[in-house]
């Protein structure tokens, strides 16, 4: 993932990357309908899901299957707390991402202390058990109750933060918090956590050897996936003031997680292009007068391709043609794009040569 | 205590249809290594193509349902043999997402073509019923829960009792030291490919019949046989269809109560996720990396 920039030139990589992502901020919301807008705003929200599940396949060859869903968690928690209380949003958005962490967590482990295949059944089986206690519960919208739900009256929209109610503030305010997220997951990549998964992903024993408890790790990185994810939800829940069940059903987070693949998984461009065509690609079939279904089979062939060709997905191609164009005009040598995965096998060689990472005490 | 009789019998006859499904994922599991969550997306297919034969193209039902079954079988065979092969040495979590893959274009080509209006697969054994527990239960179902028995005992007997069930599980084990051994890697392939898709074609048909006729529940479908296969170890075809009823016979069997009616068709999934969490107790000891 992210891991590369942040390594090889931190403070100017994350220097720039703020420089574009403040400019990119100011401007989409001046150039763009109010349609796309809130599309855009959407794609964000699901972009954080998208990271978790990237770092989880790209790092820790696990499959989550049930990031969307974590994402209604989140936006469930969101909207009864601020129906309920006076909390500040941001509260909201930090309570939501931090009780679906500890949901990830207790699903998490069980699963992952049998094998990698059953967490990826177990998310499965979440996402489809979540979209159905959904279509009987509903999303709280005003009403009184555990569930909050409004049977008779009008339905209650969910309050955005005031220095963000317009939507063009509000997708600002959106830029900043997925921008602190990517960054500090990037951060983690960067360090020892990042050491942790790789050795993880790795396989072949090496984290037994580093005696790293994988189980844990692998559950901690499931739990940081819920975290962005609850924060994502309760996003969501802000951008649209309400949420409804269909947004969230099984199939959701199978296309995600496909897109997510597909997309690439060691960029953080790779969660940001997931989340665009998750959002992008339907809508724009549907303007086209192309049936919106067949979207479905593109994400089917970018999966398989992208699992059979390994690299990194259409990040990676991107980034790979982007290093072409320039060496091309910068004369220096290789006229080849080099190869996709080679940018992250190195970052990860030499972390894990020079240092032991020190985890040997990791609860057992 | 409300009368439970006929949510039951009711219940028998959906948990069949998880347990086949659990079934053919279990046997293809235990033979390639691949765990194929596009058995749904196979079975959607053969039932559209078999109602499209039958009712918008006059052909006989016996016909359509062959055809159905024959496009399955095809689709199945040529995922196994060009694709899935590729993925052989990527983890077990892996090759289940490459057939993610698979169910996403078969779902989206086939939501496509024929569009979501609501249809039903008629089948000619739906006008002949009988009663059990005071339900009326017709042929079709009947035959359904009749052939999953039916195909527990033959998986059963294929998978333990013949070379072609013995070179099956021995390639499920180790590939290279299967080919090693002498064991056909490429035929016993398709042959597993070949019965899962003939299963899934089958399986579509009878979805189609007692469910909606739709591209996305049938692919989806696939959730709650997933969740029959978990209860099955992934391994124990038994253990599967007894699991695969049970979760039908505690969906329905929720109904009468009126605190969690509305929450019964998460019994499946809450069950599998209840004994993955039991195995993860008694299995750590012996865990295993895939």
């Amino acid at each position: 993932m992210s891991g590369s920039f942040v390594q090889s030139s931190p403070t100017r990589s994350i220097a720039l990357s703020t420089v574009l992502i403040a400019a990119l901020a100011m401007m989409i919301p001046t150039v763009v309908s109010a349609f796309w807008l809130r599309s855009l705003t959407s794609s964000l929200v699901f972009s954080l899901a998208a990271l978790g599940a990237a770092f989880l396949f790209g790092r820790l060859q696990v499959a989550s299957l049930c990031q969307v869903a974590l994402v209604a968690i989140g936006g469930w928690v969101g909207l009864r707390l601020s129906h309920a209380t006076d909390v500040p949003f941001l509260v909201s958005v930090v309570t939501g991402g931090l009780v679906t962490a500890g949901f990830g967590i207790a699903v998490g482990f069980p699963a992952l202390r049998i094998r990698g295949l059953y967490f990826a059944l177990v998310t499965l089986m979440v996402a489809a058990g979540i979209e159905k206690i959904l279509q009987a519960t509903g999303f709280p919208d005003g009403g009184g109750g555990v569930l909050g739900v409004d049977v008779v009256g009008d339905r209650t929209a969910m309050a955005r933060p005031s220095i963000a109610v317009s939507d063009a503030a509000y997708f600002r305010y959106c830029v900043v918090l997925v921008a602190v997220c990517f960054f500090f997951v990037a951060l983690l990549q960067a360090g020892r956590v990042g050491r942790m998964w790789a050795s993880i992903g790795r396989g072949g024993g090496l984290d037994r050897s580093l005696g790293i408890n994988t189980p844990v790790v692998q559950t901690a990185a499931f739990g940081l996936a819920g975290f962005l994810s609850g924060i994502g939800g309760v996003l969501l829940a802000g951008s649209v003031g309400y949420l409804d069940p269909a947004t969230f059903r099984a199939q959701e987070s199978i296309v995600l997680f496909a897109l997510a693949v597909a997309c690439g998984t060691v960029s953080p461009l790779g969660p940001i292009f997931a989340a665009l065509l998750y959002r992008a690609i339907p809508t724009l079939l549907n303007s086209w007068d192309v049936d919106g279904d067949l979207a479905n089979v593109i994400f089917g062939v970018a999966l398989l391709q992208a699992l059979i060709q390994g690299g990194d997905g259409l990040s990676g191609q991107l980034i790979a043609l982007a290093g072409w164009v320039r060496r091309r005009f910068t004369g220096r040598r290789g006229s080849e794009p080099p190869a996709v995965d080679e940018s992250d096998v190195g970052e990860l060689e030499s972390p894990i040569g020079d240092r032991t990472p020190d985890v040997a005490q990791a609860p057992t | 205590m409300p009368d439970l009789g006929p949510f039951i019998v009711a219940g028998v006859s959906l948990g069949a249809i998880y347990a086949l499904g659990g079934m053919t994922i279990v046997m293809l599991f235990r033979s390639t290594g691949v765990l194929n969550l596009a058995h749904g997306g196979v079975g959607a297919v053969s039932a559209l193509v078999a109602w499209d034969l039958s009712f918008e193209r006059g052909q006989s039902i016996l016909v359509a349902l062959l055809v159905g079954i024959a496009v399955a079988t095809a689709i199945s065979v040529t995922f196994g043999v060009l694709i899935a092969p590729r993925l052989n040495s990527a983890p077990a979590a892996h090759r289940a997402a490459g057939t993610l893959g698979l169910a996403l274009i078969l779902f989206g080509a086939a939501d496509w073509y024929w569009g979501d209006q609501p249809r039903s697969l008629r089948l000619p054994t739906d006008t002949w019923a009988t009663e059990i527990l005071g339900v009326r239960v017709t042929g079709t179902r009947l035959i359904l829960v009749l052939l999953v028995v039916v195909i527990a005992i033959a998986l059963e007997l294929l998978l333990r009792h013949t070379r072609l069930g013995l070179q099956m599980r021995a390639l499920a084990d180790d590939r290279d030291h299967s080919a090693l051994l002498g064991v056909r890697i490429a035929r016993t392939d398709v042959a597993a490919w070949v019965i899962a898709g003939v299963l899934g074609g089958i399986a579509g048909i009878m979805l189609g019949n007692v469910s909606r006729l739709e591209a996305a529940p049938l692919t989806f479908l696939v959730i709650p046989a997933v969740a029959a296969a978990v209860g099955g170890r992934l391994s124990s075809l038994t253990l599967t269809l007894m699991a695969g009823i049970g979760m039908g016979v505690l969906e329905t069997g929720l109904t009468p109560f009126g605190s969690v009616t509305q929450y019964r068709s998460v019994a499946p999934f809450a069950v599998a996720i209840v004994i993955v969490l039991v195995m993860s107790r008694m299995a750590d000891t012996e865990r295993i990396d895939a």
